[in-house]
């Protein structure tokens, strides 16, 4: 993995991602030496104070009924940002609760008439599916770009640099539209009122839907790549735009495996329960004995499996991508690496869910400051330029910054 | 300009990030009485020459403070209110210096309106006792949301939402079900029309003024005996429960509980209740993972479906008494449907409309429901509350 890693990143960085990058970039940037410099991240938040902040957020919120939700997210994630140091600079979020008190407003309202128009009717349903797919990637995009432009470092903001909604929209709207619509349409095809039809259609059901849920199988891997592709490849610093680099194999094989890893745990109890189930299970002579042993060794069971086939896959994806995502992204001067240990982070949840679970959610704080830790403390920046003079080329402003910012009256800004 | 003969005033040495200059230049901030100064630092001793000057009435809108945390970093920005040239320059506390020393001179000499960490939520956040009033104070804001706030929301806005909203909903929902749970009715035509008919009289005799619009359908069940109300007005009644009770009275009563969950709406009330109960939910413990949200959302639901039977039991004694029924019958259904062995098990029973009746619990005891008792635990998680309970309270109507 390593070596993969390495040849990768050194073909990026010679060929190919600097001369994109390079284009109109102020002469003041110094060419990429062959010796490389690296920074880890490190992150300073502590699980009992954000608890404490969390406390009085929440307090806040629920007297203010929800209007108090962006000052409160506000503060969240200028503590997050204030102990995410690069080189001894913190991050600063700029982001005004004001401005976002507008745009979740907007999101709050679209969602409960997307989530009620279903209970109306199946067309009502359709077409609050059809209105969320067509302006989603907008919501997305925007969201993205207003994350941007209020973060900053060394003083220098950060930009998403997308022009123009078509990427969005292939990546973002296009497979909404896989998952989404068919579901739908079958629903209103099976509303056929007599029986007979009910019967055929029920037959053809089930061989379409075996069929999209196989043909989305295929494709989701794709357009999850497509999407943090459009993400990698559209972050900016100053002039230093990122570049995502990973072949769209890769993102296959993470699914894959992911997948392979939830298939060995269900195939793990299945083999329990096959082995355990009472042998004399025919005679019901012996059946309420039987009910006693099902419900104390296969409940457990069951709860266990639930458990595992939560927490387990969902861990390994999110280590094993994070690695993959930010391995991958940079450019000819700057890129990140991602080492995180998959084993440690899936320990680490399933950890926090126990702790989280016997607190009766008073653990959630410390969990989520738990994780930050890991996932932030296993990247590093690795600078093929000192970061000084890194931050000397990016303080040369870039005229198109200020659009950013009057682009987002809205403040969407979806997502943790 | 040249501030020099200020040496005595408080100065805070800060690095300046003003977007321009090429690196942190160090600079010294200095408050006197009528305005703080970005002074350029020339020398450790002796002030610099003045780069900004801010009059202390505008300190709260030029520049955000930063607010007090144990190790974050503490910067001071410029806002676009202050000089153009300096909208979004930062200034910040050296890394290498500890960040109360920066707290405890700004605490000392800037106003507590301009200083954030002098608020009352900073100042909570920032010590236990204020996090433990804080969390004593939401438990009780939770508790009495939940108990009372939510339900009073709820019907708000469901007093809001037109008839035709139920109506549509009811119809969509009765389609649904119609493909999957029910089939036409077995039942002969007069016995449903005899129903019908002495049911809606009753409904007359109950709501003499304004009587609700009711639309009662039966249906041949594949889910066992059941009973249930949909918003807008439709009922739907099995096969199955008309025949075992087997006596017209029981199934009044059983329509008169299900006509309670009409006239207060308790569909779109339930709507309405889980929906904002999820919205919470996710506001306090954001994506961390659904497993975690989905235990109080499923446990605060049920306990507002079982304050929802309750209510509707209420109107069923009344339904009866308007009738000229006794609540005992309904006494006789809890008993018919005890000695019921449903045909499948109640997983099915979770796919229900909210207001659906649960199928009968498996039991052999037919003596007095009194000598069983359900333990808390599944009274906790159960859409309704317990048959002896509900079978006491028609009882006790019964007796009055």
């Amino acid at each position: 993995m390593i070596s993969q890693n390495n040849n990768v990143s050194h073909s990026i960085q010679l060929e190919k991602a600097g001369v994109t990058a390079m284009t109109g970039m102020p002469p003041a940037l110094p060419e990429p030496s062959a010796h490389i410099e690296s920074t880890p991240i490190e992150f300073s938040g502590a699980g009992g104070e954000y608890f404490r902040i969390w406390i009085v957020n929440l307090l806040l919120i629920m007297v203010t009924f929800g209007i108090y939700y962006p000052w409160a997210k506000v503060r969240k994630l200028k503590y997050f940002y204030n102990n995410t140091r690069i080189d001894d600079h913190a991050l600063e979020f700029h982001g005004e609760p004001k401005k976002m008190l507008r745009g979740t407003i907007i999101a709050g309202v679209l969602f409960s008439m997307y989530s009620l128009a279903s209970d109306f009717s199946a067309i009502a349903g359709l077409m609050a599916l059809v209105v969320m797919i067509a302006i989603a990637p907008v919501l997305f995009q925007a969201s993205m770009r207003f994350r941007l432009a209020n973060s900053s470092w060394r003083g220098i903001r950060m930009r998403f640099v997308a022009q123009g909604y078509r990427e969005a929209y292939t990546c973002v709207a296009l497979p909404l539209a896989l998952v989404l619509l068919p579901g739908i349409l079958i629903a209103l095809l099976a509303d056929g009122n007599d029986e007979k039809s009910r019967a055929v259609s029920g037959n053809a059901l089930a061989t379409t839907g075996g069929a999209i849920v196989l043909l989305l199988a295929i494709v989701l891997p794709y357009f999850f790549w497509r999407i943090k592709r459009f993400q990698h490849n559209h972050y900016a610093w100053g002039p230093l735009k990122t570049e995502y680099r990973s072949p769209t194999i890769e993102t296959y094989k993470v699914f894959g495996m992911t997948l392979l890893v939830a298939l060995i745990i269900a195939a793990g109890f299945a083999a329990m329960v096959f082995a355990m189930w009472p042998s004399n299970v025919g005679s019901t002579r012996s059946w309420s004995r039987n009910l006693g042993i099902i419900f104390t060794l296969f409940v457990p069971l069951f709860f266990g499996f639930v458990i595992l086939i939560n927490i387990l896959p969902r861990a390994y994806f999110t280590a094993k991508m994070q690695n993959l995502l930010w391995s991958r992204t940079g450019n000819r001067h700057f890129r990140f690496k991602s080492e995180l240990g998959v084993g440690k982070f899936i320990g680490l949840q399933f950890k926090n869910y126990f702790l989280i679970l016997i607190t009766l959610g008073l653990y959630w704080p410390f969990a989520v400051i738990a994780t930050l830790r890991m996932k932030l403390e296993a990247i590093s920046l690795k600078s093929r330029v000192a970061l000084d003079k890194l931050s000397d080329a990016a303080r040369t402003r870039d005229n198109d910054a200020a659009g950013d910012m009057a682009a987002d009256i809205f403040g969407f800004d979806v997502g943790m | 300009m040249n501030s020099s003969a200020h040496t005595a005033l408080p100065r805070l040495v800060l690095n300046l990030l003003d977007g321009r200059s090429a690196s942190p230049q160090p600079v010294m901030l200095e408050i006197s009485e009528h305005s703080a100064q970005i002074l350029r630092r020339q020398s450790a001793d002796l002030a610099g020459n003045l780069l900004l000057e801010i009059p202390l009435d505008k300190l709260r809108t030029q520049m955000h403070w930063p607010e007090a945390t144990s190790r974050g970093a503490r910067i001071i920005e410029l806002t676009d209110q202050a000089p153009p040239e300096w909208e979004g320059a930062q200034l910040q506390w050296p890394s290498d210096q500890d960040p109360k020393a920066f707290d405890a001179w700004v605490a000392q000499h800037v106003s507590r309106s301009v200083n954030p960490s002098a608020g009352f939520v900073v100042r909570a956040q920032q010590s236990w006792r204020g996090v433990a009033v804080a969390f004593v104070l939401l438990m009780a804001v939770i508790g009495g949301l939940y108990l009372w706030g939510l339900p009073i929301v709820a019907r708000g806005i469901t007093a809001l939402v037109p008839q035709a909203a139920d109506h549509a909903i009811g119809r969509n929902a009765l389609q649904q079900i119609d493909g999957r749970w029910m089939k036409p009715s077995k039942l002969p035509l007069e016995d449903q029309n005899r129903i019908r008919e002495r049911f809606l009289a009753g409904v007359k005799a109950q709501y003499p003024k304004d009587t609700p619009e009711i639309q009662l359908e039966f249906r041949k069940s594949e889910i066992g005996p059941n009973a249930f109300a949909l918003p807008g007005g439709i009922m739907v009644m099995t096969d199955e429960l008309v025949k075992l009770v087997k006596d017209d009275e029981v199934v009044l009563g059983v329509l008169g509980h299900e006509l309670g969950h009409i006239t207060r709406r308790h569909g779109m009330r339930q709507l309405v209740q889980v929906g904002v109960l999820q919205g919470v939910l996710s506001v306090a413990f954001g994506d961390y993972g659904s497993l975690i949200t989905a235990a109080p959302l499923i446990l605060g639901s049920m306990a507002y479906s079982r304050a929802h039977e309750r209510e509707a039991d209420d109107d069923s004694i009344a339904y009866m008494r308007a009738a000229n029924i006794s609540p005992l019958v309904m006494v006789k259904f809890f008993q018919a449907a005890r000695n019921d062995k449903p045909p499948k098990k109640d997983k099915d029973g979770k796919d229900l409309p909210p207001s659906a009746e649960p199928p009968a619990p498996v039991d052999k005891a037919d003596q007095p429901p009194k000598t069983k008792k359900t333990p808390l635990g599944f009274s906790i998680i159960s859409s309704h509350p317990l048959d002896e309970e509900r079978m006491d309270k028609f009882r006790k109507a019964a007796g009055q």
